[in-house]
């Protein structure tokens, strides 16, 4: 019997008189029917929170699947970013150091990527998405670049003798010494990007030009050539017979702390925050330079080189700063072309 | 409703006395897997020499309160003031040092905090049970008890959950002592003393109390009031009288040079109010961004609480205020008599009538509403740290779950109401809903453990939906204990492991507790190391990347995770890495 049947035609007095009385409530006395439905409702979200989550056998299925589809060159990866630490237990012999600290990702053709929940790694934005691969929980999308390329020359896997070559150049010029396995002193919160075990030593003991990791303004880990700018001097990263294409493409910036300042509320802006100028040349001619600024963060810059495309040349690249303290400044570039599809 | 405070009988006392008894061992129980935070490496040093100045006060009490014996004892972190640590450093003197009762160090250290998270939720249970009636009180302490965050606080030898307890009782005896009871303002102002000693969120609790008696009975201050000719209340006078010589007299640090040096710079007084007030911002993740300097986000306060108590907990929390909010307007009511001739206006006169009616003279709603409100205080400035994630603001979790116990009583009274005589019994329906109602919360906190600070609510997805949305995954470093049964089954004999963001003296009780292997080595230079650990916060990602450089891999061997979202991550040098 419904309540308007029992309103109208119920033999029971106390359940005619009941219904009236749940009719004459205002509104807001009912609101007490939100603590069941919420009640409900976080009991259904918990349980579809746990059972969403990737399983150990998601990320050893994507594994295999990994193995069969990858191909030389092919990136992969995880999304999103913060499943990364995953990626790199269960594919870690599949990514190499320098793609997980790629400084983006538009070098590579195609990418698989471990997807979980059905999210983006902003590194793959506007790519085609060639196939799709279920593993429980988990998604393995071939992802295709729409704008490929053809890397001749990475700057950073050249930096070492005799392929490269480091000078300070100022009032006098000073060579720096290519040293291999050094300790790799220090760590921890706020120590910054760490000198690498090979490098070229310069005669202070804290400069040196090297292949290190830091982490930039979005606090992702970026592979690049430390080059610690010194006051009244260039940083000169010297390499020879390098092949070019029609683009010099790179990025530069600035270790996470020394760009954003310290959390005493100390900005480094003025005399330790300037700018840090990076200037290219082509047997001595500049074709490019790029300014970064704190706030920037990695900051990407392309320079023309198709009038040296397809020859060797000897590329240099001149890091300056007006004001050089708490610059740690790093910078990486390779020698490309655009390949039409 | 009544408006009248039920008085208690013994039997009233015995469900809190229940909860904070089960609390207490439950919590007893669930510190065994649970790893130690960096401040509570801190106070565990600091707690041990307290604990030995102690030992001398009682074998030589004349060489103890010299200057010499005050300042080796208790300069170590001189920042944050004494009972808590005391209390710590004296369970662990008698229960581990010298009875021999207790084999865990820890569980000494971290048991008087333990004690004081049970003593919070009977007084919660006291409270709502005294103010709405006992089924708000046994909701509000179940429901305080089941937030996440307060769990994982509630096990660590810190201040953070004992300075809840020490608010609420505070709060509980200026209460108290509105009825007149002479003993209760005294009580006011020596749990006020004993609060400030437990830590700074307490010099915030004459607000409460000033606001309360001003918006509850400014009226006995104007000229011919009929009540009273104290125009403050006793309580408030205790407090001034009792409170900071309770203060300084508990905490031997403050005995010398307390105001200036004798080469008149400023004194510790100053020291210990310049720190906090000029406090390092530190680093803390919300929305996507590292916020480590001013200005912060001022909604960061309401949305961490959004994201961290459990939804329906909220929803209570609503209901009550809304609830309650008439008796609120009533002990506001006397505002009207300000405006001028507002006795000739019917409308006034018709509000003053209905105010009259069933008034609180103790203001209790607008009390609770206060000591929830104040706490939170601060979070009003974009200047304020929030570093803390909601440690910072527990204070307010008492009065909140107060209020939730009253909106579970409305909710369960409305549903009586709609079932009318159908049900029988008096008691199944409160009986029914509350079951129901502790259930998300009574989840949500098993499953935030030993995670409880990765823990967000089913409302933002959990944990990996806080990860998308870009929100703290932990601070502290305590995550290190759960990747102990890692370590003891996989690390070679004498194997160095870099310890990242845990403290020096949380690994080093990992092995006092007998817990983590004797033969691994802390180290703090990754290099040196066979094994890192990165513990996963935003701004120490700069950890993993010099992993990276002095590892020449980005491999990792192990990866903690908390429902699927990763919270350390664990690097072997190369050669240590398993094929």
């Amino acid at each position: 019997m419904t309540p308007s049947e029992l309103d109208r035609g119920s033999p029971d007095p106390d359940a005619r008189a009941r219904v009236a009385v749940v009719r004459q409530r205002p509104w807001w006395r009912h609101l007490w029917v939100l603590v069941p439905v919420v009640v409900a409702a976080e009991l259904v979200a918990q349980a579809v929170v746990s059972w969403r989550v990737p399983r150990t056998r998601d990320w050893q299925e994507a594994r295999t699947v990994l193995a069969r589809e990858r191909r030389p060159g092919d990136l992969v990866a995880s999304a999103p970013w913060w499943t990364d630490p995953l990626a790199r237990l269960h594919f870690g012999d599949m990514i190499a150091l320098k793609d997980a600290a790629r400084p983006d990702a538009t070098r590579y053709r195609r990418a698989l990527v471990a997807t979980a929940y059905g999210l983006e790694h902003p590194d793959f934005q506007g790519w085609t998405e060639a196939s799709t691969t279920r593993t429980g929980r988990l998604v393995v999308r071939t992802l295709v670049n729409p704008h490929p390329v053809e890397v001749h020359y990475d700057f950073v896997d050249h930096l070492r003798a005799p392929d490269a070559s480091v000078s300070r150049v100022g009032d006098a010029t000073e060579n720096c010494t290519w040293t291999t396995g050094e300790f790799v002193a220090g760590g921890g919160l706020s120590q910054g990007a760490l000198p690498p075990p090979d490098r070229f030593r310069c005669t202070e003991t804290w400069n040196y030009v090297g292949v290190t990791y830091i982490e930039d303004l979005q606090h992702r880990g970026r592979r690049c050539i430390w080059s610690h700018p010194v006051q009244g001097a260039a940083m000169v990263t010297r390499y020879e017979r390098v092949p070019l294409g029609t683009i010099l493409h790179g990025h530069h910036g600035i270790a996470y702390e020394a760009e954003r300042g310290d959390d005493h509320g100390q900005s480094f802006a003025g005399p330790d925050g300037g700018p840090v100028v990076l200037t290219v040349k082509v047997d001595d001619t500049e074709v490019g330079r790029s300014t970064h600024t704190d706030g920037e963060g990695w900051k990407a810059f392309e320079f023309d080189t198709r009038a040296y495309a397809g020859t060797a040349h000897t590329v240099t690249f001149e890091v300056r700063a007006s004001f050089a303290g708490m610059r740690h400044y790093c910078f990486e570039g390779d020698a490309r072309t655009a390949v039409p599809r | 409703m009544s408006e009248q405070p039920r008085a208690l009988r013994w039997r009233d006392h015995l469900p809190g006395l229940a909860i904070a008894l089960g609390y207490v061992l439950v919590l007893v129980r669930t510190a065994r897997n649970l790893g130690f935070s960096r401040d509570e490496g801190f106070y565990f040093h600091a707690s041990s020499e307290y604990a030995r100045w102690f030992d001398l006060l009682y074998h030589d009490r004349h060489a103890a309160v010299t200057r010499a014996a005050v300042d080796a004892a208790w300069g170590a972190n001189h920042e944050h003031p004494a009972l808590m640590k005391s209390l710590f450093g004296l369970s662990w003197l008698l229960l581990h040092e010298k009875w021999h009762w207790v084999a865990r160090e820890s569980l000494c250290f971290r048991l008087p905090g333990m004690l004081l998270a049970g003593l919070g939720l009977y007084l919660t249970y006291l409270f709502g049970a005294r103010a709405y009636g006992r089924g708000a009180g046994v909701l509000a302490a179940l429901l305080l008890g089941f937030m996440p965050r307060v769990f994982y606080h509630a096990h660590l030898d810190c201040f953070d959950v004992p300075v809840l307890t020490m608010w609420l009782l505070v709060v509980w005896c200026y209460w108290r002592s509105l009825d007149g009871g002479a003993l209760w303002g005294v009580a006011t102002g020596v749990t006020w003393g004993l609060a400030l000693e437990t830590k700074h969120n307490a010099w915030f609790l004459p607000v409460v109390v000033v606001l309360h008696f001003a918006l509850t009975r400014g009226r006995d201050t104007r000229p011919g009031a009929p009540r009273g000719s104290l125009p403050i209340p006793t309580a408030l006078v205790w407090m001034g009288l009792l409170g900071p010589p309770i203060f300084f007299g508990l905490w031997p640090w403050m005995w010398f040079d307390t105001f200036s040096t004798p080469t008149h710079q400023p004194g510790r007084l100053s020291e210990y109010v310049g720190f906090h007030l000029n406090h390092a911002y530190y680093n803390m993740e919300f929305l996507g961004v590292n916020y480590f300097r001013p200005p912060f986000p001022r909604g960061y306060l309401w949305a961490m609480v959004l994201f961290t108590v459990p939804t329906v907990t909220l929803v209570l929390f609503v209901l009550g205020l809304v609830s309650r909010a008439p008796s609120m307007a009533r002990s506001l009511a006397w505002v009207l008599t300000l405006i001028p001739f507002g006795g000739r206006l019917g409308w006034v006169r018709r509000a003053l009538s209905w105010a009259e009616r069933g008034r609180d003279p103790r203001g209790t709603d607008l009390l609770l509403l206060l000591a929830c409100a104040v706490p939170t205080g601060p979070w009003l400035s974009a200047k304020t740290p929030i570093f803390g994630g909601t440690k910072h603001w527990f204070p307010a979790y008492g009065p909140l779950a107060v209020f939730a116990g009253a909106g579970f009583l409305w909710a369960a009274r409305q549903l009586a109401e709609a079932l009318g005589p159908r049900v029988r019994a008096p008691w199944l329906v409160p009986a029914a809903l509350g079951s129901l109602v502790v259930l998300p919360p009574v989840w949500q906190t098993a499953h935030s453990h030993p995670f409880g600070l990765s823990n967000y609510v089913p409302l933002v997805g959990g944990a990996p939906g806080a990860a998308t949305l870009g929100l703290n995954r932990q601070f502290w470093g305590f995550t290190t204990g759960s990747l102990v049964p890692w370590f003891n089954a996989n690390a070679p004999p004498n194997a160095a492991v870099f310890v990242h963001d845990t403290a020096w003296e949380s690994w080093t009780m990992l092995q006092r507790d007998r817990w983590l292997r004797q033969d691994l080595r802390g180290e703090w230079q990754p290099a040196a190391s066979d094994y890192s650990m990165v513990h996963h916060e935003l701004h120490m990602n700069e950890v993993d990347y010099q992993l990276w450089t002095a590892y020449q891999s980005a491999s990792t061997v192990h990866v903690l995770t908390y429902d699927g979202v990763p919270i350390v991550s664990v690097y072997a040098r190369p050669r240590r890495q398993e094929p």
